[in-house]
């Protein structure tokens, strides 16, 4: 019976000891992030940066070891599609370049000119690896980034803006983010629509019934240039209620991105 | 004995630091847990929950929720973890 007294005593006693120690740590931390936010920040993110680079390299060299490893006849009939793929793409551009020369003496002759500053930055962290849906660029302050800047990819494809800017790294809220809100339009009706984020490159809207909006419809931003955000996949249209939802699926896949735009001149705030 | 109980636990935590830039950060999380329950007072959880919120949250700078979701995560299981000892069958009692 003593026993069994002096065993729960010495249980409560170690739980009141981890309650304490608990929560002292996080008052610490909290301490320390509320006293110092930028210092931390900016430290473990230069003790970061090289890290994530090494991954990177090092996830190339694996990869290129895999290819050397392959069938001779995978890799033929990978060229065949490539190369098909390449000419088609050649004639696409062909006309897209025609295109863009038009709209820009069109823009020239309104005084009105698309010219950005573009900065190129590599991506070092893409979800999955991130809990958060953001990427991690190795383009900061030295780069004249800002926070704000919108972040393009494959062209004319907005993911997101800049949350966070270091040094010499910054850190891009995708607009997939969950609860993220974006103000969109849809290219070909010029329907504006709020866009929350799903994560996962996945958006969803509530639109009234009447809405003009069909599967496959392009969303874009509002600027000169249009960058699109993604495409509508699904419309789940209930006859009872008044608003339909519209699920839209982000045109990039982010896990194969390596490069990435900044927009220097851009500033994009939260709706 | 001692030695090597510190000793693994050291090279346990160095393991999930690096982890955290070369793993999916679910991974290390995991890993994290389970130390949680091999280890007593395995307080790294908490410290490991704020370096994923400061590594990760789109504004770490700021003090939003959002940006501490991790750090308090890893607190609340590190209280918790003696009553869930306590109640798992596999757990040997006397560690």
């Amino acid at each position: 019976m003593i026993y069994l007294q002096r065993s729960n005593n010495r249980q409560k006693s170690k739980l009141k000891k981890t309650i304490i120690w608990g929560v002292i740590t996080l008052v610490l931390i909290l301490i320390v992030r509320f006293a110092f936010p930028g210092a931390l920040s900016n430290s473990v993110d230069s003790a970061a940066v090289p890290l994530w680079n090494a991954d990177n390299k090092l996830g190339g060299l694996i990869h290129k070891s895999i290819m050397f490893f392959r069938s001779r006849n995978a890799i033929i009939e990978e060229n065949r599609t490539l190369k098909e793929t390449l000419h088609k793409q050649e004639a696409d551009i062909t006309y897209l370049d025609t295109l863009k020369k038009e709209y820009d003496s069109l823009m020239a002759m309104y005084g009105r000119s698309e010219l950005q500053k573009r900065i190129i930055a590599s991506v070092l962290v893409t979800p999955p690896e991130t809990p958060y849906d953001i990427l991690i660029l190795d383009a900061g302050s030295r780069n004249e980034v800002a926070p704000g800047n919108v972040v393009m990819a494959e062209g004319n494809v907005a993911l997101g803006k800049m949350s966070e800017v270091h040094e010499a790294s910054g850190k891009a809220i995708l607009f997939s983010s969950p609860g993220e809100k974006t103000k969109v339009f849809i290219e070909r009706s010029t329907t504006s629509l709020s866009l929350i984020g799903r994560g996962g490159g996945s958006f969803e809207a509530d639109v009234p019934q009447d809405t003009d909006i069909v599967v496959g419809d392009t969303l874009i931003l509002s600027g000169l240039s249009f960058p699109m955000i993604g495409k509508v996949v699904e419309i789940d249209a209930d006859v009872q209620s008044s608003f339909k939802k519209v699920l839209v699926r982000s045109a990039v896949n982010f896990s194969n991105i390596r490069f990435v735009e900044i927009l220097g001149d851009t500033k994009l705030e939260g709706i | 004995m001692f030695t090597h109980y510190i000793l693994a636990r050291i090279i346990g935590d160095i393991a999930l630091f690096f982890g955290l830039f070369f793993l999916p950060w679910w991974l290390v999380a995991v890993a994290g847990v389970v130390f949680l329950f091999i280890y007593n007072d395995y307080i790294e959880i908490i410290i490991l929950g704020a370096l994923i919120d400061v590594l990760f949250s789109p504004y770490a700078y700021t003090m939003s929720v959002s940006s501490l979701l991790y750090t308090s995560t890893g607190a609340l299981l590190y209280i918790i973890s003696p009553f869930l000892k306590r109640r798992l069958r596999f757990y040997n009692q006397s560690s």
